[in-house]
């Protein structure tokens, strides 16, 4: 880390990646370096392929040199923050207020293993600053054990729905084959009809029950890069709906923070919620759900946690707690490079 | 200067094959990649150094909209010339 590497030292880099000699890779670059600067003197731009270009511009100071990295000598060195991308924040948040949080963040592996987390309502930050230390320990919980994950549970009581409809579906169509059927066979038809219907239909009634839903219910498994968030944003193309999942998979996880990693979380069709995510209403929608999920599960936590002021609408109210909290949980800090992301990261696990 | 006639001139001055110029070439820029990616910096004499630079996260604001984003943080590649190159070029 940030040390300097001087001409012998790279000298020997050089030979041991191309297997030459140190003489040879000493001339080598010598020669390189010496042609590019040539070419500097004169005016000229040089271009080598996997390295980047090397060109003069005039700055205030006379020439100037600048070097554009090769594209992808460029992402090959971003390749820890390739997984990042740029966050939209809500209003609530403030500076200020991710400042006041830094201190209060512990994370034990900060390099290329962390994820970016979407933004959550403010409210829910705070406690998600608060609640980091015991997120650690079910972290280390789930790597020390990781036999205990659950691969893909099985789903029995969320996709009821819509096997019914489809069961509905099939009922119709089996009539109608039915009646078809029955039809072509002239003298029988009116006695035949009444049968076969009834018969249809008690044959897909103990038949579709068990078998698995002709259109299947999409299922997701919750990994450390695939949380409810980043299904929420794939499947209905914004993380704010991630409400409706947890709320789908309610049933058999109630509490969203404390949903095992391996769980196969049943992903709802967008009709069933009227997720949209170009309409602004929607999208409001899915905040006041996840506030009125949030809340829910906060009265059912029955452990002695702080209690958080949660008001919508006030910044001020907000930022009070969320210093009283940084103030009683003191924690050790954070690499600061990672700290937001590690925010996002563990703010909708907390408990 | 294009790769093809550096890669030529170097070739003829050293008496080497193109293959092995462009081995030696693809080796100095895994070892920048390298390097460069644990946030060392490369010193060549007479030549200058080149380095890379951690830029941290920030919150850019769009005044447009009003929205603001996070951008993630990146690391950049630096070159500074050295000052004989410096006066080279100037005097130039």
């Amino acid at each position: 880390m940030n040390e300097k590497i001087a001409f012998p030292q790279l000298v020997e880099l050089v030979a041991e990646k191309a297997s030459t000699t140190e003489r040879m890779s000493e001339l080598f670059l010598q020669e390189l370096f010496t042609v590019i600067s040539k070419e500097l003197i004169n005016g000229k731009s040089v271009k080598i392929n996997g390295l980047g270009t090397f060109k003069t511009t005039k700055g205030d100071h006379g020439k100037e040199v600048v070097f554009v990295p090769d594209k992808d000598l460029a992402e090959d060195i971003n390749a820890p923050f390739s997984q990042f991308k740029p966050v939209v924040l809500c209003d609530a948040i403030t500076i200020e207020q991710l400042n006041e949080i830094d201190d209060s963040i512990m994370q034990p592996e900060p390099a290329a293993t962390t994820i970016v987390e979407p933004v959550e309502p403010a409210e829910e930050i705070d406690e998600g600053a608060a609640d980091n230390k015991i997120e650690q320990e079910e972290n280390l919980e789930v790597a020390q054990e990781p036999q205990q994950e659950e691969p893909a549970l099985p789903l029995e009581e969320s996709p009821t729905e819509t096997i019914n409809k489809h069961n509905g579906k099939r009922k119709w169509l089996t009539i109608a084959a039915a009646i078809a059927a029955t039809a072509l066979i002239a003298g029988f038809a009116t006695h035949y009809l009444k049968k076969g219907t009834t018969e249809t239909v008690a044959q897909t009634d103990s038949v579709a029950t068990p078998r698995p839903v002709p259109e299947p219910v999409v299922t997701d498994t919750l990994r450390n890069n695939n949380l409810i968030f980043d299904m929420a944003r794939k499947h209905y193309g914004d993380q704010a709906f991630w409400v409706y999942i947890a709320l789908e998979n309610k049933k058999q996880y109630p509490d969203y923070n404390k949903i095992p990693m391996g769980a196969a979380l049943v992903i709802p069709p967008a009709e069933k919620y009227g997720i949209n995510s170009d309409s602004k209403k929607s999208l409001k929608d899915a905040g006041i759900e996840a506030m009125k999920l949030y809340k829910q599960v906060k009265a059912s936590k029955t452990s002695a946690e702080p209690a958080v002021e949660i008001k919508q609408e006030d910044d001020t109210t907000t930022t009070k707690s969320l210093t009283k909290i940084t103030k009683a949980k003191r924690l050790k800090p954070v690499r600061k490079q990672y700290r937001h992301y590690n925010l996002y990261r563990n703010s909708h696990r907390r408990r | 200067m294009q790769h093809k006639e550096i890669v030529d001139s170097l070739s003829q001055s050293l008496g080497r094959s193109k293959g092995d110029i462009n081995k030696l070439i693809e080796a100095l820029s895994n070892v920048i990649v390298e390097r460069c990616s644990e946030l060392d910096s490369i010193s060549v004499p007479r030549f200058g150094t080149i380095e890379a630079v951690k830029h941290k996260e920030f919150i850019e604001v769009d005044k447009e909209t009003g929205n603001k984003s996070l951008i993630p943080p990146c690391v950049e590649m630096q070159f500074t010339p050295s000052t004989v190159l410096k006066k080279q070029l100037n005097q130039s």
